[in-house]
């Protein structure tokens, strides 16, 4: 049993929209992807006005690339093929760490400069700033 | 606590009185968790365990089961409560052992679901 995927942990003011955030920049970045909360069987559209509107109250949820992403982590699970066309996202309550900042844990796989990149601009957000990227640098 | 694994694996490391469980290198492109034994408290027929622990569904054939002393480490982040490792091969003695007929994941749930 080897575990796969990188656990990479991020920190967020306690009182930033962590999930809207995190959502709102895999829009730019995987526009056809699929949102799942992993207390619920759906899979939705990320443009879907239920994830939209109610997405951003998810502590834990997973954003596959598109729907052949859906299909490839249904058939076979957690393959090396699979680990980055899936991001894995676990909101944590108030950091034992530090006071007033949260956990964000992005479970993914390799770390390519779209992940660096990602987490470089989820890292901006949750401080309130625009993102370092532009959409020119995303794949 | 669990481990899941592999026909192949599953009865090599039943072969024994203890199981010993070993060590492995993470694909160090696709992974940034320590070499270790690995482990989760996620038992057999937990909804989406092959996303929530990263492992591929044909790894999560059997499993063996054994009573957790807390002695393990848990990964950083998120999963701390659900994936642990040990940075040596890991022995389970025979008293700390929950035995099953074949260790076969799809048995152990259809059992749970009598």
């Amino acid at each position: 049993m080897i575990v796969g995927g990188s656990d990479l942990v991020l920190f967020a003011p306690s009182n930033a929209p962590v999930a809207d955030l995190i959502l709102g920049r895999i829009r730019r970045l995987w526009p056809d992807s699929q949102v799942q909360d992993v207390n619920e069987d759906a899979r939705r559209s990320i443009r879907d006005p239920r994830v939209v509107i109610r997405g951003g109250l998810s502590k834990e949820f997973l954003i596959y690339r598109d729907q052949d992403a859906v299909d490839a982590w249904d058939r076979d699970g957690a393959t090396l093929a699979n680990l980055n066309t899936m991001l894995y996202f676990i909101i944590g309550d108030a950091s034992q760490i530090e006071e007033g900042l949260r956990e964000v844990t992005l479970v993914c796989g390799e770390q390519t400069r779209e992940v660096q990149q990602l987490v470089r601009d989820l890292e901006a957000s949750f401080q309130g700033k625009p993102y370092p990227s532009s959409l020119s640098e995303l794949s | 606590m669990y481990h899941y694994t592999d026909k192949a694996g599953y009865n090599s490391i039943r072969s024994g009185v203890d199981w010993s469980f070993k060590a492995h290198q993470p694909p160090p492109r696709d992974s940034d968790h320590p070499f270790g034994a690995y482990f989760t408290s996620l038992g057999p027929g937990t909804r989406l365990l092959s996303t929530l622990i990263s492992i591929p569904t044909r790894k999560l054939l059997y499993v063996f089961a054994f009573i957790d002393i807390g002695d393990l480490t848990p990964i950083r982040g998120g999963r701390r409560e659900r994936i642990f490792y040990s940075t040596t091969d890991y022995v389970v003695e025979r008293a700390r052992q929950i035995q099953s007929s074949t260790g076969e994941v799809a048995q152990l749930v259809a059992g749970e679901e009598d």
